[in-house]
């Protein structure tokens, strides 16, 4: 391998590297902010009050990895990089936002059930964890929506004209 | 490398995106989740020892905090700290300076603002003494916000929205800040009422309590008209101590006229405060106050939940009393 094929590589894992970083760091910001305020204001740090923290760190982590495998698979084999590109950063941003936006509505809704989530630990570490689970749902749904959309008049027209196009999920791995 | 029509739309969009949900994220989602208390808090275990403060005519232990009403983690931080304040130097009041209730009404959230996190205190017979507080300033005075207060009052057992106690050495003297009891068309009656109270009172210490203090260096500040309508009464019958909520951090002030105005509203939420001229000790800190009068001497000292001191000062009872 050259050493010019070697480094566009090396790029293009060390951005699929990047964007997972990135995607982890959004899943768990909501959790280090709620720690590093609680810290700040006073209250002693204790490992029961990282429950929250771990949740996301497990979620992110988790996410992460799938984000950076997929994206460095599909970057070097695909037809259309641009096209994973884009969809990537359209779910990094509902990733971003949802993983925040809806833990705040879901805690704020949820203030008349205080009791019962404080009274059973992993309720809330449930409720946490499956909130930042459905924020992942959600930004890989709009990953595969976005990515369909963008590659569908190509896949039409590898199809034929009149014929079943070539289905987003078998196109999107390349030749 | 060019782009068709599909990607270049979909990249702007992107791109546009991401700008609009960091902006979104870092000037409203983020600071909202820091200066909230949202996740709710474990119910503290502690058992206290039943009434196990002293009072005399010449020696009173209080504990003076507001803003309490999360029912979350950091509330329930400062309630257990609260809760080891007594274990150590046992008291027999609260002077709550208001807001004991966010995120619902307090019929339905009694439980989850007051009962669980101060449970401990609560069993232990420790007295609460409310001064009404505004709740938030997007809440507008209404006939269900009256019901509101009026059920806060009638469940904490506060015998009116103005009132006057005496505990030990100290007049305490509670108002009704919201508008319009103390700022609107029923100021009058109230500052009357506070005039004849304080003229009245022949302990040692005076000590008024409301929730919007006259002077703050916080984010809400100091409270528009209260230094022309309230301060003038207060000076003229030489307070000591003024305690306050509705800013979400602590403050002291350098005395005014003799008078120390203290906010002590970090009891669950942060919000900044900065220093002014008049500061004499400000923190963004979770906090309550801990205070120890003792014949012509109040010691208050102003504690974190870790149990940090915060800050810590004197005052010497007036001359004459």
């Amino acid at each position: 391998m050259s050493t010019r094929l070697r480094a566009v590589r090396a790029v293009r894992e060390g951005a699929a590297a990047l964007y997972g970083a990135a995607a982890a760091a959004v899943v768990v910001a909501p959790a280090l902010i709620l720690d590093s305020t609680a810290t700040g204001g006073g209250v002693a740090p204790s490992w029961q009050a990282l429950d929250l923290l771990a949740v996301s760190a497990v979620v992110g982590l988790g996410y992460g990895v799938v984000c950076y495998r997929r994206l460095r698979r599909q970057s070097t084999m695909t037809r259309s990089r641009p096209n994973v590109w884009i969809a990537a950063v359209h779910a990094l941003v509902a990733l971003a936002l949802l993983s925040s936006v809806l833990l705040a509505v879901v805690l704020h809704e949820l203030g008349s059930m205080q009791a019962p989530l404080a009274g059973q630990e992993w309720t809330l570490l449930a409720l946490w964890g499956g909130v930042q689970l459905v924020a992942v749902a959600v930004a890989e749904g709009v990953e595969r929506g976005v990515f369909r959309w963008l590659t569908s008049p190509e896949r039409r027209a590898l199809a034929g004209h009149g014929e079943r196009p070539v289905p987003a999920r078998h196109y999107r791995r390349g030749p | 490398m060019s782009l068709t029509r599909r990607q270049f739309l979909a990249a702007a969009a992107g791109v546009g995106g991401a700008a609009l949900t960091g902006g979104v994220l870092a000037d409203q989602v983020w600071p909202l989740l820091s200066r909230e208390d949202l996740v709710p808090g474990r119910t503290p275990e502690l058992v206290l020892s039943r009434q196990a403060w002293t009072t005399t005519p010449d020696r009173l232990t209080f504990a003076a905090v507001g803003d309490t009403g999360t029912g979350g983690r950091q509330a329930v931080a400062v309630a257990a700290r609260m809760a080891q304040g007594y274990e150590q130097n046992p008291y027999g009041l609260i002077t709550h300076l208001g807001d004991i209730c966010y995120y619902g009404r307090i019929e339905d959230r009694f439980d989850d603002v007051f009962l669980r996190p101060y449970g401990p205190l609560v069993e232990a017979g420790v007295d609460v003494e409310l001064a009404i507080g505004n709740h938030d300033g997007e809440v507008h005075f209404s006939d269900a916000r009256l019901e509101e207060i009026e059920t806060e009052l009638r469940l904490l057992g506060t015998p009116a929205r103005y009132y006057r106690t005496t505990h030990g050495p100290v007049d305490f003297f509670y108002l009704d800040s919201s508008t319009p009891g103390l700022f609107g068309d029923d100021a009058s009656a109230q500052l009357d009422w506070l005039d004849d109270a304080l003229s009245t009172s022949a302990s040692r210490w005076k000590v008024v309590c409301l929730h919007h203090p006259p002077y703050s260096s916080g984010r809400h500040g100091a409270t528009p008209g209260a230094e022309e309508m309230l301060v003038p009464v207060l000076e003229r019958h030489a307070v000591d101590l003024v305690l306050a909520g509705h800013d979400h951090n602590y403050e002291r002030t350098l005395p005014l006229n003799g008078i120390t105005y203290v906010v002590s509203g970090g009891g669950a939420k942060l919000t900044p405060v900065n220093r002014t001229r008049i500061t004499a000790a400000a923190a963004s800190v979770l906090q309550y106050l801990h205070v120890e009068v003792v014949g012509d001497r109040l010691t208050a000292r102003c504690i974190r939940p870790d149990g940090g001191l915060v800050d810590r000062f004197t005052l010497r009872a007036r001359e004459g009393r």
